[in-house]
């Protein structure tokens, strides 16, 4: 059982900042994490091993500081830790870095590719999709529950109304929600990470860096809302009614329909209501 | 990122007001703490009160309402600053504040006709209009004393420049002259004093003035301003508003929001039936509107509240008097990265406001140094001469309590409870609705017993046996009491279920459609629960021998609780009965004066909320085969959570 676990270092988003002029994230002198889905996907990687055997290595694309985040992966446990960083790879999307990163997977013959769901800085979802496309194996997103059983990986993933039960076989990809677990906290390892370039992969320099993102940020902006954590009420409504609202947290209550009785009268009551019946499986 | 790791990055950076330079941004806010003598001067009580919050750290104290004129008195135990000898009684007070680096600011009012004694001998305001706030017929005030009034404040002012004070604030505020003066329906003059807008804001227009020539341009004058009265016809957010520009217009150095009544404090001193941070929104408003600082308020208990507050930009500086008197060291504990050793004020309004609403010596229900600041206050706690060995049985809050003062001192503290986690009854007045914040007594303490190292046991029954293996030096029994529902006729031979408050909160399943409440208790308990059946869709059916819901409450809170009940449908309230009979499935309430009785049938369950009665079993055993046995909490008497906690600091700190 090889198992590959795909991280990225991103800069803490509570400080982040935007540059007017390019549209790119500012990563100088903000805090560098572990991006918090990732370390999900490292905890779910080490526990299938647990049961399974084998191997885990984490890899990570970005400048060499970005080994930081593969050294909190072996102190977590992980076996190898490989960095590609080259200067080719700078201006990178996400198309770039899926290609960039399934070249240095093809060669390590995973049996599983584990990522976390998002980055917290970009928020895309589509580096781990895209490496899955570019092996032409088969890929899992939202995924809240996974395990392996011999030749097979079983996942549920977590969609609008439930969740959906598959199997497959391996070899696969699957993204992670963070709810899938609760990471272990890093110890000691005596590893380092390995630094890998371009050149060691054997990739083609067109599809890698700037040359290889067609992805260009056209604009952003802010939405305009001035962000207030506290509640408020409008000060055109009634007194009484301010009030209420106000011991409400703001919120009109929804007005609730108690049902009391046995297990089994209340789920008759459930089934019988229509309301309720579009939002069960069959 | 843990909690203790936090950076605060406005909460304790300065803060500039005037000339005044700030150390932070927290204010402990402006409230009558009744330790002022009958005749109007301050004490040692009153200055040790002030010097505690400064001790721990608070970067201003607006010292409580000071009156300045003699038609002008809240009540006896209020200080009046033209009295003979006032400015001698506080010369030394802000060069005390000062050395903690503290700011201090005096605050100025006249109640007009909101005076609090009852009767009153006479109260003044612009007009003899019954003030919807007062219950009060004032006289009208002629124009000679309202230019004596005017000088008073003036006066006033400069009699605290002189003493050393930082500033003074006026009360404007949910009550009193200032406000009189600006509201159409409480100002019918026709002199130069009222009239249009501006002809109401004369007053206070001629009153900033005549401070401004006294104190000189750059002294700080700031307004505490009711921002909504959340009444028909006070101030209302888009009037705060205009005040607070035209307060700016005038010169006036900052805006410290307010909000609420007078008579009704409930939407002033918010009780923990509204979120934290509730008059946010109102400072928030204002702080866009005008271009001078804005203190905002309501509900704030926590560092990281405030810092929310200011980096949200709702504010510049942030108030509270509640969270100050909970927990004096609020700013050092943040400063220090200690942000779990924070004591959160839990709006109770038990011990402060209950207090004072009856002119008497504000207390605090959390922190017994509350009124006591030389004998329990900070630094005052001593190791032990002589460490010992305590077993102490119980771990509700005062078996806790108990045990974190006696660690603090160094002694070897082992707590026993009988169910599987700490805080006794606190885990079940927890479930009332809108109550859930009740438990932060338990946190605070549980946290300070794991960081002194107290070992706790749950899930053990103490005996004889176990006390005799551990054999310790001291026992203190702290095992709490049992509700109890004294017999009512008929109770043999009913349909009806009767249950006790405790078993109603923790079986809301048992709880019927058709609820009789019975509250002979008079706090909380009998008043807080009628919700959780009515939430559940039942009709409820609620009786007191007392002349009103929650008799023992606080005003504030009863108001609140009135708020939400009466908009149930399903709700009925009659007072002065008592309980007569049981049959059935009725139950018969008596009139207390007329004997008349009231049969309300189809009735499935009766809450009956009662006193509840000691557990001393183990205490009486223990008593007759050891030495150093003691009880603590409602082991002695059923009692709230502040008789409690005093009980267990006093014992803790003697032993």
């Amino acid at each position: 059982m090889n198992v590959v676990v795909c991280i990225k270092q991103v800069p803490n988003t509570k400080e982040v900042r935007i540059d007017p002029e390019t549209k790119n994230i500012v990563r100088e002198g903000v805090p560098s994490i572990l991006n918090p889905y990732d370390a999900n996907a490292i905890e779910a990687a080490l526990r299938i091993k647990e049961e399974n055997g084998g191997s885990v290595i984490a890899i990570s694309m970005g400048p060499q500081q970005a080994a930081e985040v593969l050294q909190e992966a072996l102190n977590m446990g992980v076996d190898r830790a490989i960095l590609l960083s080259d200067r080719l790879f700078a201006g990178s999307d996400t198309l770039a870095t899926g290609y960039a990163l399934s070249g240095a997977i093809k060669g390590l013959k995973p049996d599983l590719i584990l990522c976390g769901s998002e980055a917290i800085d970009g928020c895309t979802g589509q580096v781990g999709p895209i490496i899955a496309e570019n092996l032409g194996i088969p890929q899992f997103t939202y995924v809240h529950e996974i395990s392996v059983q011999g030749n097979s990986a079983k996942v549920s993933r977590e969609v609008k109304e439930g969740y959906e039960l598959l199997s497959c076989k391996l070899p696969v990809l699957a993204c992670v929600l963070k709810g899938i677990n609760i990471p272990r906290k890093p110890g000691i390892s005596e590893k380092y990470p390995e630094v890998l370039s371009a050149k060691d992969c054997n990739m083609d320099a067109q599809r890698l860096g700037i040359k290889g993102s067609p992805t260009r940020v056209a604009h952003i902006s802010s939405s305009g809302k001035s962000i207030s954590s506290f509640v408020s009420v409008d000060g055109s409504l009634s007194p009484g009614e301010r009030i209420k609202l106000l011991m409400n947290g703001g919120i009109v209550p929804k007005k609730i329909n108690f049902t009391k009785g046995t297990a089994r009268d209340l789920a008759e009551v459930i089934l019988s209501d229509s309301t309720v019946k579009g939002h069960l499986h069959s | 990122m843990n909690s203790s790791q936090r950076e605060f990055k406005y909460l304790f950076s300065p803060f500039k007001i005037g000339n005044v330079e700030i150390k932070n941004r927290m204010v402990f806010q402006s409230h009558v703490p009744y330790f002022a003598t009958q005749d109007g001067y301050p004490t040692e009580a009153t200055k040790r009160y002030y010097l505690e919050r400064a001790k721990g750290g608070v970067g201003l104290i607006v010292i409580e309402s000071m009156m300045v004129h003699p038609s002008g008195i809240y009540a006896p135990g209020c200080m009046c600053l033209w009295k003979e000898g006032i400015a001698e009684a506080f010369k030394d007070f802000p060069e005390r504040v000062h050395q903690y680096g503290t700011k201090v600011f005096g605050q100025l009012s006249h109640p007009g006709a909101n005076v609090f004694a009852k009767p009153h001998q006479m109260a003044s305001a612009p007009s003899q209009v019954p003030d919807d706030e007062a219950r009060v017929i004032p006289k009208e005030l002629d124009i000679e004393t309202i230019e004596e009034i005017i000088q008073g404040f003036a006066q006033s002012a400069l009699l605290l420049k002189q003493t050393g004070f930082d500033g003074v604030e006026l009360k404007f505020a949910h009550d009193g002259l200032l406000r009189a003066f600006v509201l159409p329906n409480l100002n019918r003059r026709t002199d130069k004093y009222g009239g249009d807008y501006e002809g109401r804001l004369t007053f206070f227009k001629e009153l900033v003035q005549a401070i401004r020539e006294k104190v000189g341009p750059d002294y700080p004058v700031g307004v505490r301003l009711c921002l909504d009265q959340f009444s028909e016809k006070g101030v209302t957010q888009e009037y705060g508003i205009k005040l607070a520009k035209s307060c700016e217009r005038l010169g006036i150095n900052y805006i410290n929001g307010d909000s609420g009544g007078c008579v009704d404090c409930s939407m002033q001193i918010y009780p923990m039936y509204l979120p934290l941070g509730v008059g946010v929104y109102l400072a928030s408003a204002v702080k866009k509107a005008v271009n001078i600082p804005v203190f905002a308020c309501g509900r704030v208990n926590d560092p990281v509240l405030m810092e929310m507050i200011l980096e949200e930009g709702h504010a510049d500086m942030v108030g509270s008097a509640r969270q100050f008197i909970c927990d004096p060291e609020t700013a050092n504990k943040a400063m220090a990265g200690e942000l779990d050793d924070v004591r959160h004020c839990i709006a109770c309004n038990d011990g402060c406001l209950f207090q004072c609403m009856q002119g008497k010596p504000i207390r605090c229900v959390q922190n017994p140094a509350t009124g006591r600041e030389q004998e329990l206050g900070i630094g005052t706690l001593q190791p032990a001469e002589e460490p010992k060995n305590i077993m102490v049985i119980g771990g509700g809050i005062a078996g806790m309590k108990f045990a974190e003062i006696a660690a603090k001192r160094k002694h070897k503290v082992t707590v026993y409870e009988k169910e599987e986690i700490l805080g006794g009854q606190l885990n079940i007045a927890e479930k009332m609705p809108y109550r859930a914040e009740i438990t932060e007594v338990s946190r605070y303490i549980r946290l300070q017993l794991d960081k002194y190292g107290v070992e706790c046991h749950t899930n053990v029954n103490v005996d004889l046996g176990l006390v005799e293996k551990e054999n310790p030096d001291v026992v203190v029994v702290a095992t709490g009491s049992k509700a109890y529902v004294p017999e009512i006729k008929g109770d043999k031979n009913t349909r009806v279920k009767i249950m006790d408050v405790r078993y109603a909160l923790t079986h809301p399943g048992e709880i019927g459609d058709n609820v009789v409440v019975f509250d002979k208790h008079g706090h909380i308990q009998g008043a807080g629960i009628v919700e959780l059946p009515l939430s559940m869709g039942a009709k409820v059916h609620y009786f007191t021998p007392y002349e009103k819901i929650g008799a023992d409450v606080d005003p504030a809170t009863t108001e609140l609780i009135r708020k939400r009940l009466f908009d149930y449908e399903d709700f009925e309230y009659q007072i002065h009965y008592t309980i007569e009979e049981v049959k059935e499935n009725a139950v018969i309430m008596k009139h207390c004066y007329s004997q008349k009785q009231v049969v309300v049938e189809n009735v499935d369950t009766l809450i009956y909320a009662h006193y509840s009665v000691s557990d001393t079993a183990l205490y009486k055993e223990l008593k007759k085969s050891r030495k150093q046995v003691y009880s603590v909490g409602d082991c002695n008497a059923p009692r709230l959570i502040e008789q409690t906690i005093y009980d267990s600091e006093i014992l803790a700190r003697e032993l």
